[in-house]
């Protein structure tokens, strides 16, 4: 490798960890993933491209990748997998359909709009694999990045915040108990 | 520690297969899957540490960012109205996985409303405390739904390439 290689190689390291620390000290939502994104895309856009990016180390990170993820699947035992098997497996397949059909919607309404990257941008995936894929399938990752990112946002910010207080009042109702100040 | 190679060993070499039979992100879909049986066939448990995400999660984030060009930004101004529809989406989305998990598998109506919410696990999991929901059940349905559009998608995504 040469110097002027190996040189950019540390400066994108660099700028990437300063991204996940600074977002992660501002308690940005996936810190450790959009904070590297922010900052080495914005030092692409204002400053100029940093270095390509190889098959290989493209493999070596998807690996990494679906292993954290596969490590999941250990929590899978006992009575409570029997119990929410069906639903599970119904509502991912569901979840699935129903990306797709927004995202063909959308292609529709929108024509200038790349199908997959519609349909990438929508599916209620992990917003960080719904990027893997699009980067490997070599659509638009700025297009499936701003529409998973108006998802997941939304989410958090409007929806969970609206069925926890009318997770709250419905509690209430039942319990007779306020959770805040458990009277 | 022999157990742990072999299940890495064994994500590796499913990753490098579904690579190889060109599925998008196979070694990601391949590493999971091979992860996954791997720890059920050899009734082990592979521990991440936090750290060890973190890096994962850089990582991802450096080599996704690497990819985003000024021209890619600048189509970002024509995704106001689908982001609309995005939102629209998720919330109708939201409402009928509500309702077929309420009315149609019986769940308790807090426990079906945070399985219905398309939602990171983390952000669940802070969510439902104090709400007498069960994080198990919340968390395997999320975790459900994660891996089978992680791993149908891309599959999916080749058949419809393929035809």
């Amino acid at each position: 490798m040469s110097d002027l290689l190996l040189g950019r190689v540390v400066l994108v390291i660099l700028i990437g960890s300063l991204g996940a620390f600074v977002a992660h000290k501002i308690k940005l939502p996936s810190a450790f993933f959009l904070g590297p994104i922010i900052f080495i895309a914005s030092y692409q856009i204002f400053l100029g491209n940093l270095v390509g990016r190889s098959q290989l180390v493209r493999i070596v990170i998807q690996i990494a990748v679906g292993i954290v993820l596969g490590a999941n699947f250990s929590r899978l035992t006992g009575p409570t997998l029997k119990r929410i098997i069906k639903p599970a497996v119904l509502i991912g397949i569901f979840m699935l359909a129903g990306g797709i059909l927004i995202g063909t919607v959308m292609t529709k309404l929108f024509p200038h709009l790349d199908f997959v990257a519609c349909i990438l941008g929508t599916t209620p995936g992990g917003q960080s694999e719904m990027l893997l894929i699009a980067e490997d399938m070599g659509v638009s990752t700025e297009i499936v990045l701003v529409l998973q990112l108006i998802r997941s946002q939304f989410v958090i910010i409007v929806l969970i915040p609206i069925l926890r207080f009318a997770a709250e009042r419905k509690m209430l109702k039942t319990t007779g108990v306020d959770q805040e100040s458990g009277r | 520690m022999i157990n742990k190679a072999v299940i890495i060993g064994t994500a590796a070499v499913c990753g490098l297969l579904l690579t190889f039979l060109k599925i998008p992100a196979g070694a990601m879909v391949g590493a999971m899957l091979g992860t996954a049986i791997s720890q059920r066939i050899l009734n082990a448990r592979l521990d991440i540490p936090v750290k060890f995400r973190r890096l994962v999660r850089i990582g991802m984030g450096i080599f996704v960012g690497l990819g985003i060009t000024a021209q890619g930004v600048m189509q970002i101004r024509t995704l106001i109205l689908p982001g609309i529809i995005v939102i629209v989406g998720v919330c109708l989305l939201s409402l009928l996985t509500f309702a077929i998990l309420y009315k149609f598998f019986k769940f308790d109506y807090n426990e079906a409303v945070f399985s219905s919410v398309p939602a990171g696990l983390s952000e669940i999991a802070v969510n439902i405390e104090g709400l007498n929901v069960d994080p198990a059940v919340v968390s395997l349905i999320h975790l459900f739904r994660l891996s089978s559009v992680e791993i149908i998608f891309p599959i999916f995504l080749r058949i419809l390439h393929l035809l």
